[in-house]
């Protein structure tokens, strides 16, 4: 049996019973039950997407309704990413909301560094020193006594006031602090 | 398009990564710049939709096209939903260098991307990062509003009864489709007396003036003679259909003979790769791929080798694994046989329901978004 199309020959010999709606309910348990063992996962998946396909249709919709159904599942929803290049390699990727946003990347030490949004604009480039991300030893420990709020060491603009980024020192590495302003478009 | 503006004063040292978009369509409409279209086939992400990552055009294109509600709306249609997708990479693609290429300029349609960004910034006061988010959401809109009209080129371009007229109109041309029937000059006459006053620098007159030939004159549509027996096998439903043989003597069972059938009636719907097999070879492929999967040696490469497809193709016809994506579908095999069986009367859905499938089912195509 081939274990990615597993389903078919159960369905198809289930079809040849002369009681189909019995032996298609017993087909569907045992299609279950294999898609439980690791061997026919891919194939219970496999199968999922080829019900779906029956479920669709099996629907009866408009041409007009029809493309606006494509239209809305291939809109473009309101989330963007920007990666963070270091030295020219990618180190990580987050995303942001239209409605504005703030994301942390941590473990940032001293380079040179990009964040390009998803197009592939880069949208910010400049140098991170060691002052900006690191702490010295003495100091992190009397702030580690204290309860006040931590205090970006450097706040740079971002790409025409489109929002900043904030750089925190901490010991071995710092982080880095994207806010975006709410998108309005 | 004006190819001497000088304006743009583009850094050639700096790369093309580190471009606008808008700058990047700027230099493929005034300086017909190939490596600037290249970056963007290549390295742009610009698509996205539901949970994807960012996505290049051609992957997006592909996503579209492979997704089963775009399949329902050109009705089962493959080679017309290949075509529209051949179409629509087209448009963005094909960049004409000399007098002699053929096919549509990508240059016109990047430049209806920069007229609408230039419209929409007018209207409001945006920053640079929020221009290339205006950007990469007009840019998916346009392809998606380009692959509705690419739908019904194709499906005008594979209307027998039709040809195109290029109708010169004051010094332009507005190519339309139109009946056979109607040949040479009376087309021109015919356009004059029924199209009030044309003007074919006016936004959309193009669609306009084929609405009027459409509902005016009709599509036409034309019903093969060799259709019918395959038409009755099929609505005879599955129970009565009789078990067909082989070339090696193994039979398939009813179901199977019902795809092999409604595959063979609509071979004209296939993709041009396998539509080359013609009928007859068809109904052999489709009987020795349920019959290999039935025993359990079912071999896609040999059996590609054997019926002269490529491996892609016979992949993309009846693949025996493929990517599960929320609005994705199966290879257009199985999927026809899903069709099949929502609609063969032996209440299958209902079934599958009854036995609480579908719950299972709608989880599965959920986590898979």
């Amino acid at each position: 049996m081939n274990d990615d199309l597993y389903f078919i020959p159960i369905i198809i010999e289930a079809f040849k019973q002369p009681d189909k709606s019995s032996a298609l309910k017993k087909a569907f348990e045992q299609i279950e039950q294999l898609g439980k063992l690791d061997r026919y996962s891919q194939g219970w998946r496999q199968f999922c997407l080829f019900m779906n396909e029956t479920l669709v249709s099996a629907d009866n919709y408009s041409a007009d309704q029809l493309q606006e159904k494509l239209i809305n599942i291939f809109k473009r929803p309101e989330v963007f990413d920007i990666t963070i290049e270091k030295n020219g390699i990618p180190i990580e990727t987050l995303s942001f909301k239209y409605s504005g946003d703030s994301k942390t990347a941590k473990n940032i030490i001293p380079g040179s560094y990009k964040l390009i949004f998803e197009s592939g604009l880069c949208i910010w480039q400049g140098t991170v020193n060691a002052e900006d991300v690191l702490q010295a030893g003495l100091k992190m420990a009397a702030d580690d006594t204290g309860k006040e709020k931590r205090k970006p060491t450097k706040t740079v603009p971002l790409f025409s006031q489109a929002g900043e980024i904030n750089f925190y020192a901490s010991i071995g590495s710092g982080s880095m602090e994207i806010v975006i302003k709410k998108i309005r478009i | 398009m004006d190819t001497n503006n000088v304006s743009l004063l583009y850094d050639r040292t700096k790369t093309y990564k580190d471009l606008p978009l808008t700058k990047l369509a700027e230099l493929i409409v005034q300086e017909s710049d190939r490596a600037a279209l290249n970056e963007f086939h290549d390295n742009r992400k610009l698509f996205r939709f539901g949970d994807n990552s960012a996505m290049l055009f051609a992957d997006f294109v592909d996503s579209l096209c492979g997704s089963c509600w775009a399949l329902k709306l050109v009705n089962s249609n493959y080679n017309l939903l290949e075509k529209a997708r051949d179409h629509l990479i087209d448009r963005f693609c094909n960049l004409p260098t000399d007098q002699i290429s053929q096919g549509p300029d990508c240059r016109y349609y990047f430049d209806g991307f920069l007229e609408q960004m230039h419209t929409l910034c007018l209207q409001k006061d945006i920053n640079p990062l929020e221009k290339e988010v205006l950007s990469v959401k007009t840019l998916q809109q346009m392809a998606m509003r380009h692959f509705m009209y690419c739908i019904k080129e194709s499906s005008r371009s594979l209307n027998p009864l039709r040809s195109r007229y290029q109708w010169h109109l004051n010094g332009d041309i507005i190519i339309v489709w139109m009946p056979l029937t109607i040949t040479g000059n009376k087309r021109r006459l015919w356009l004059e007396e029924h199209i009030d006053d044309p003007d074919s620098n006016r936004p959309g007159e193009k669609q306009r003036i084929q609405q009027i030939i459409d509902s005016e004159l009709g599509l036409g549509s034309i019903n093969y003679m060799g259709d019918f027996k395959y038409t009755l096998s099929v609505d005879c439903g599955l129970e009565e259909s009789q078990p067909s043989n082989t070339e090696d003597g193994t039979t398939v069972c009813d179901i199977a003979k019902a795809v092999v059938d409604e595959k063979a009636k609509n071979i004209h719907l296939m993709r041009p790769s396998v539509r080359i097999l013609g009928r007859t070879t068809l109904r052999k492929l489709i009987t020795r791929i349920f019959e290999q999967i039935t025993e359990g040696c079912y071999d896609e490469k040999k059996l590609a080798q054997r019926f002269g497809l490529s491996q892609s193709s016979l992949t993309r016809f009846a693949g025996s694994r493929w990517q599960i994506l929320a609005n994705s579908r199966p290879p257009d095999l199985w999927s026809n046989l899903a069709h099949l069986l929502s609609k063969n009367g032996t209440a299958f859905s209902s079934i599958a329901r009854s036995c609480g499938i579908w719950k299972k089912v709608q989880e599965v195509i959920r986590i898979s978004g």
